[in-house]
């Protein structure tokens, strides 16, 4: 049997110990399993199926789909999000990871990192591209480009829901709270959008980048410079709450 | 016993959660190479003791070392280090036991890969769980759960194992096999281990600390716990006139206390010594020169760690 010096130990010390191992298994958990696939899928087809009632007029059919890829999608993200912190913290699976060789940060950056890539490929891109083959199909111009750089509003608002959700959770131990906050954005945020004074003034006014990206109509990049910034503050809360978190 | 030669040592440790008092004061030692048991009863504060020696939570008051290093400003080492299982552990359910211990390995070494694969072949073997090695936790027992618990703590050829109370809640079967596997382990790696269950700590561990609301009550090698804190005592059956024997013995300055009952017309001494290299010589010889005594049975009073345990926690519960 050999001895512990024939191994080649793991050297990551501060805030990285641990993070190499957490990330791969992280994103082996959505891509190395069929959840990748199955979140493409159910939100290809509901999108796609969305968009396609403006399939008489293809401009129409677009706002729709960024609508609807504003709202639907949040749900699932949401629910998922809350499972990825709370879940470990309630079941014990946290205090086990980090009383290994793992740092916390390096914990809290392993369920933002890997999920914020997992949400937007599975449920912003893949939907997104099927429904540009779809609406330029029956009609509507789309520039290719443009049209993907307008699903990256989506993905940050998407990513404000989800590193809400995770950052709540750092605080809470139980589901109520910590989704009793990130939904009503999601419900009030369409509406909030369209609001002249207040639409620009926070992520809700991201879906309206996104139009705009597509109608060559120009909106104020303020929802842009607002989302990543809270999205960074969420990052730093999170790590520093969940470094004060006892087990 | 020097402080190095100490795994565990800590120095007025504490925990309180706002007004609850969870351990006080808590001064441990635990030898190198000892299979050491922390007992108590449910929520003596065992748990948040090792939580505090993990990093898990911090203390409140005290101080503590694990192999050497400061629990609060060196914990990154000591999780290097250590092995540890929880109470219920918690794995990632999707994942089999082999891809739970290349998970956990990954944590602690880069490589080479065959050499990884073949330290998790060795522990399931350990363990005895080669054969479903490859299913998803989700279909394992409470047992096999624990016991992969016990692979993936000794993954890292640990110093220190902690387990936190790792027979708990397992059948007869399922709780041997844990201390089996316990005590196959000691030559590794020192076993500090949380209990509430009496009969394992004899079996297996060689010291025991006890622990009451926070309190530690005691703690020494498991042998001297068992004397019983009245010194050593001998036990005689006894039939026939036992008066002018009882006067006699209870005469000799050797001898501190008698206490006798009386069962089925025969007499039970529990004579207590206080110098048992005279006793061993002097006590039987003392009775049997009465000729209208009878000695049935006699033998070194055997306590039973149940007995030692019991007294000490509601001696500790009346002091309060």
């Amino acid at each position: 049997m050999s001895s512990k010096n024939s191994f080649e130990p793991v050297t990551g010390t501060g805030w990285r110990m641990g993070f190499g191992a957490l990330f791969k298994k992280e994103m082996k958990t959505w891509f190395g399993t069929n959840a990748w696939w199955q979140q493409a899928g159910l939100w290809s087809v509901i999108l796609v199926l969305f968009g396609s009632v403006g399939i008489g007029d293809p401009e129409a059919g677009v706002f729709i789909f960024y609508m609807m890829a504003m709202i639907f999608p949040g749900i699932a993200i949401i629910i998922i999000s809350q499972e990825r912190i709370l879940e470990e913290k309630r079941s014990g699976s946290a205090a086990w990871i980090l009383s290994k060789p793992v740092s916390r940060t390096a914990f809290v950056l392993t369920k933002f990192i890997p999920s914020a890539i997992g949400f937007c490929f599975s449920m912003m891109l893949v939907p997104g591209l099927l429904f540009y083959v779809l609406a330029t199909y029956m009609g509507a111009s789309l520039q290719f480009f443009t049209f993907l750089g307008s699903l990256v509003p989506l993905m940050l608002w998407q990513l404000f829901l989800s590193w809400l959700t995770m950052c709540l959770a750092t605080f809470f131990e139980k589901e109520g709270p910590v989704m009793a906050v990130p939904f009503p954005f999601l419900f009030i945020g369409p509406s909030l959008a369209q609001h002249p004074i207040y639409g620009p003034l926070g992520p809700w006014g991201l879906l309206q980048y996104s139009i705009g990206m597509t109608t060559g109509v120009p909106y104020s990049i303020l929802p842009i410079i607002i989302t990543v910034v809270i999205l960074i503050l969420f990052l730093i809360v999170a790590v520093f709450r969940f470094g004060k978190h006892e087990f | 016993m020097a402080s190095e030669s100490y795994v565990i040592q800590t120095d007025g440790l504490g925990k309180t959660y706002g007004e609850v008092r969870a351990l006080t004061d808590l001064e441990l030692k635990v030898p190198k190479n000892s299979i050491f048991a922390f007992l108590g009863p449910n929520g003596a504060g065992k748990t948040t003791t090792i939580k505090l020696l993990l990093g898990l939570a911090k203390p409140t008051m005290g101080t503590a070392t694990v192999l050497g290093r400061n629990i609060v400003t060196d914990n990154d080492e000591i999780r290097r280090n250590v092995g540890y299982l929880a109470q219920q552990p918690k794995f990632y359910k999707e994942l089999s036991a082999r891809e739970t211990l290349r998970f956990a390995a990954s944590l602690y070494f880069k490589g080479p890969k065959e050499l990884v694969e073949e330290r998790i072949e060795y522990l399931l073997g350990i363990v005895g769980l080669e054969e479903k090695a490859d299913r998803p936790i989700e279909g394992y027992s409470g047992g096999e759960i624990q016991r992969l618990g016990i692979a993936q703590a000794q993954l890292n050829f640990p110093e220190l194992l902690i387990l936190d109370e790792p027979a708990a809640g397992l059948d007869p079967e399922g709780r041997e096999q844990v201390l089996k596997i316990m005590e196959s382990l000691r030559h590794e790696s020192t076993i500090f281990y949380s209990t509430h269950i009496l009969d394992d700590v004899q079996r297996v561990s060689d010291r025991v600390a006890i622990l009451n609301k926070g309190n530690l009550i005691a703690q020494a090698p498991i042998e001297e716990l068992l004397v019983g804190s009245e010194g050593v005592a001998y036990t005689l059956v006894l039939e026939g006139d036992t008066k002018n024997a009882y006067s006699t013995l209870s005469g000799q300055n050797w001898v501190s206390s008698i206490s006798e009952r009386e069962e089925k017309g025969r007499m039970h001494w529990v004579v207590t010594v206080e110098d048992n290299e005279v006793a061993k010589k002097q006590l039987l010889r003392t009775v049997l020169k009465d000729d209208r005594v009878d000695v049935i049975d006699f033998g070194l009073k055997q306590y039973e760690l149940e007995e030692i345990f019991m007294r000490l926690v509601e001696e500790d519960d009346t002091s309060e």
